[in-house]
């Protein structure tokens, strides 16, 4: 439903999210299910290598945070004053 | 009784009687209202939306459950990593559209939505029958866990019926008084001590052997087989999509999109569930450190009770799992709210009684809390089984609705009829695969959730192309709520 231009930051984001995702989930089920080694962090390399990719993601999605997800303005909601959202 | 089982009793209480007095604040604040009692009147500000959010996502199935899964299954729960990620970005994507037009129509439940997308009340019906049947065996294991729990802290002073109860007696008492209110606030209380007491639990129990490095170093002479995801591999990506996606489309989580304030919280959503996840290193731990220390264990969901009432202070045992309790009260009370939410206002005000004012509505509300948590008491008396295998069939039930809802909002060719076809036959398949397990190629093994939303997909978009669009002056004013999302509009 969406017929408006996606801003070329946001398509960045979400462009280095997918890889993220593909990068956790899918080396681990074609290319190292049967691997342990090497360990990484002191974890088998399952588990050592996800949490790199999970480094990798939370830094994107802070970014994408800071950068407002590449989009002008967020819409407020009713009565919404200011900052003071606690 | 002795001093070790006074302090457990003691830590119980804590826990039972600190949300009795935030539940009662809460209920000070409350006007008697569906919007009030239902969606905070929309007003939920930031800190009580990402712990509400997290500790309803994070419910006995991850504090328990994930530690039977890496003592069972080695490292296939480790795609918790991802699917936390997943759902916060699903949490932003889908979730924050969900909201504008919730404030902009005033939606309080997932039927509301769609029946203004898809201008059809059955499709509607659908969804709010879905969202009960498959909410209530999640609420259930919540309970089973929960009960267990607290029987286990109390060092079996509180017995498993008495323990249930009191669970649900607590939860009825502050929904009752203070509606999602209370339900938000105890949810800061729950979330905290559920991040913490899963973090610590890990640590503490690696500790006993030596830390992370050495728990896996022995482990790799004593199973090597669980250093290695294996033949697991459909479970990892069906339980990536599916754990997500059903938890993002319980009655439970759109309540949570209604109820926020403000629009850029939706934001910051995504980092903060995302970075959380790092908490089940905590349960890795745990499950990974069973291995050596109780190889032997008979029923798995007990792995982080039995090896800490063994292996650690009898006080501090109980303290952390008063934690896993906290986590599953955090998902049952806005799962007891939220399915309340869906009897009171789709279907009692609809189809029962029309000409209820909001202060009777609510007290509709009230009772159906009564109601439903009596049902999902005798139901966890009655049934049985592993907290992970129930809740990942509920999930996959729930997550039936994702197919239609993200059609609704990216999809102007999507349709009432595609939609009911691919609920239909996803829930089938689903059905199929579950009771009759002989009917999934054993290529797909371990991926009957995934699979049966693959069906439901196909469906929707083959008979949505297929079939007569929505009515063009439908669509016509819907396009006018989406232009004014994604141009930033404020809600007046």
């Amino acid at each position: 439903m969406n017929k408006y231009k996606t801003p070329t930051l946001k398509k960045v984001i979400i462009v280095l999210l997918v890889i993220g995702f593909a990068f956790m989930e899918f080396p681990g089920v074609f290319f190292f299910r049967n691997v342990a080694e090497p360990y990484i962090f002191g974890m088998p390399f399952t588990y050592g290598y996800t949490l790199c990719w999970w480094a990798f993601m939370c830094v994107v999605l802070f970014i994408a945070y800071k950068a407002n997800w590449g989009d002008k303005a967020a819409p407020k909601g009713k009565d919404e004053k200011g900052d003071n959202n606690k | 009784m002795s001093g070790n089982n006074t302090g457990a009793l003691l830590i119980i209480a804590a826990f039972m009687i600190i949300p009795l007095i935030m539940g009662a604040v809460a209920g000070k604040k409350s006007i008697p209202t569906t919007e009030d009692f239902f969606v905070q009147g929309r007003g939920m500000g930031s800190v009580a939306v990402f712990f509400t959010v997290a500790a309803t996502w994070w419910s006995a199935f991850a504090f328990m459950g994930s530690n039977a899964y890496f003592f069972k299954n080695g490292p296939l729960y480790w795609t918790a990593i991802a699917w936390n990620l997943l759902f916060g970005i699903m949490y932003f994507g889908v979730g924050k559209k969900i909201w504008y037009l919730g404030k902009l129509n005033n939606f309080i439940t997932a039927k509301d939505f769609f029946v203004h997308q898809y201008g059809s009340t059955k499709l509607g019906n659908l969804v709010a029958i879905i969202s009960l049947v498959f909410t209530l065996p999640y609420l259930q294991i919540q309970l089973t866990g929960g009960a267990y729990l607290i029987e286990t802290a109390s060092g079996g002073i509180i017995n498993f019926k008495i323990a249930a109860l009191l669970f649900y007696v607590i939860i009825i008492i502050y929904v009752w008084s203070g509606g999602l209110r209370a339900v938000a606030w105890t949810d800061i209380f729950y979330g905290i001590l559920l991040f913490f007491g899963m973090v610590f639990a890990g640590f503490y129990i690696a500790n006993l052997l030596g830390g992370t490095t050495e728990v896996f170093a022995e482990l790799k002479e004593v199973k090597p087989e669980n250093l290695i995801l294996g033949n697991n591999a459909m479970g990892w990506l069906s339980m990536f999509i599916v754990t997500p996606i059903g938890s993002f489309m319980g009655p439970q989580l759109w309540t949570r999109m209604y109820a926020v304030k403000s629009g850029r919280l939706f934001n910051l959503m995504p980092f903060l569930l995302g970075f959380a996840a790092i908490a089940y290193i905590g349960s890795m731990l745990v499950g990974n450190s069973a291995v050596l220390l109780e190889p032997n264990i008979e029923n798995p969901d007990y792995v982080l009770p039995v090896i800490l009432f063994k292996y650690a202070p009898f006080v501090l045992a109980s303290a952390i799992i008063a934690c896993g309790a906290a986590a599953a009260m955090s998902t049952a009370n806005s799962q007891i709210h939220s399915m309340s939410a869906v009897w009171t206002v789709d279907i009692h005000q609809k189809y029962i009684n029309k000409d209820l004012s909001q202060k009777q509505l609510v007290w509709v509300g009230r009772w159906t809390i009564l109601i439903l948590s009596a049902i999902a008491y005798v139901m966890c008396l009655l049934i049985p089984g592993l907290l992970v295998q129930i809740g990942l069939v509920a999930l996959a039930g729930t997550a039936q609705i994702f197919i239609p809802t993200a059609g609704a909002l990216f999809w102007k060719k999507s349709n009432t009829t595609g939609a009911f076809a691919g609920i239909v036959a996803g829930v089938a398949a689903l059905c199929s695969f579950t009771f009759v397990p002989a009917t999934l190629p054993a290529i797909f093994a371990g991926g009957g959730g995934l699979i049966s939303l693959l069906v439901n997909l196909v469906v929707f978009i083959m008979v949505s192309s297929l079939t007569k669009p929505r009515p063009t002056r439908l669509i016509e004013k819907l396009q006018e709520q989406y232009k004014a999302f994604y141009e930033g509009k404020d809600l007046a």
